[in-house]
């Protein structure tokens, strides 16, 4: 199945893997930088990471081009999505909604 | 609290130190903060492919650094570990636990039930476990790094093995 190859980067991830996804939701709606991406998750899925965790996500998705770095501002490195990650992102909220679907279906008859 | 950023490999804090610091500055301290940094530092040498710290322009010390790294990332599942490093470190786990459990079992049967002669035979099996990772996940290390990564968590296991028995005892 094509969608389960290019969701694959995600799976690598181990425990780094619920951060990733949501720096990628984050980055969605444009560069941020560490401490923006923190609050901004915070705000939408009401979990704080802490910034080992974080910059261990960030680091792995550099690596894989999902995100890249910009030109810094200060002191900060704002980050954006690739192509690449906007792909995975792509997939996996399409995997997750698929899930859902079928979860929800399966409450809904029980 | 950024002192914890010391910990983490020196290719992956010219990269990402800076930001990191910058983003600690802003959350108070707290001991599950520090946890998870311990935790990123740990992963960060675990993983250093998992980073791009390892190409990060450092004119002076990259290349050694790179090297490093992948000798380190290597030196796990990588793809120079051969049939013969993993038939080497089974022998050195079942051939050890052999050779310290049968003259412990001896010694119980021979001087009666010890606590510590119960004890270490318990945990036996650990101690060559941790002397196979010379073949496997710390192959190609120096002897000292070797020493220090093998010697030190089973100089661990010895201590709470003698401190838990006293501790029984008294």
């Amino acid at each position: 199945m094509a969608r389960r190859d290019d969701v694959a980067d995600l799976d690598e991830f181990g425990r780094f893997g619920e951060p990733a996804l949501l720096i990628l939701v984050s980055l969605a709606d444009g560069p941020k930088h560490g401490y923006a991406v923190t609050e901004d998750i915070a705000d939408f899925a009401g979990v704080r990471f802490g910034p080992g965790s974080l910059y261990g996500a960030i680091a792995r998705l550099e690596s894989r081009g999902l995100i890249e770095a910009l030109e810094a501002e200060d002191r900060r490195n704002p980050y954006q999505l690739t192509a690449i990650g906007e792909k995975a992102l792509r997939a996996r909220l399409t995997s997750m909604q698929a899930v859902a679907r079928v979860g929800q279906r399966r409450l809904a008859n029980a | 609290m950024t002192r914890l950023i010391k910990l983490y490999p020196p290719a992956w804090r010219r990269r990402y130190g800076r930001e990191l610091a910058e983003l600690i500055s802003t959350q108070p301290a707290s001991f599950g903060t520090a946890i998870d940094l311990i935790a990123g530092a740990v992963d960060a040498w675990l993983n250093p492919q998992s980073s791009t710290a390892s190409t990060a322009a450092d004119p002076k010390g990259a290349k050694p650094m790179v090297s490093k790294m992948v000798q380190l990332r290597y030196a796990g599942d990588g793809p120079n570990l051969t049939a013969a490093d993993h038939l080497k470190a089974a022998a050195v786990t079942i051939g050890g636990t052999l050779a310290l459990v049968l003259p412990l079992m001896w010694a119980i049967v021979r001087y009666g039930k010890d606590p510590y002669l119960i004890s270490f035979t318990t945990v036996s099996w650990l101690v060559p476990y941790l002397f196979n990772q010379r073949y496997t996940t710390l192959k190609g290390r120096s002897g000292r790094v070797q020493a220090v990564l093998i010697g030190g968590p089973a100089a661990i296991v010895i201590a709470i093995v003698l401190a838990a028995v006293w501790l029984s005892n008294n």
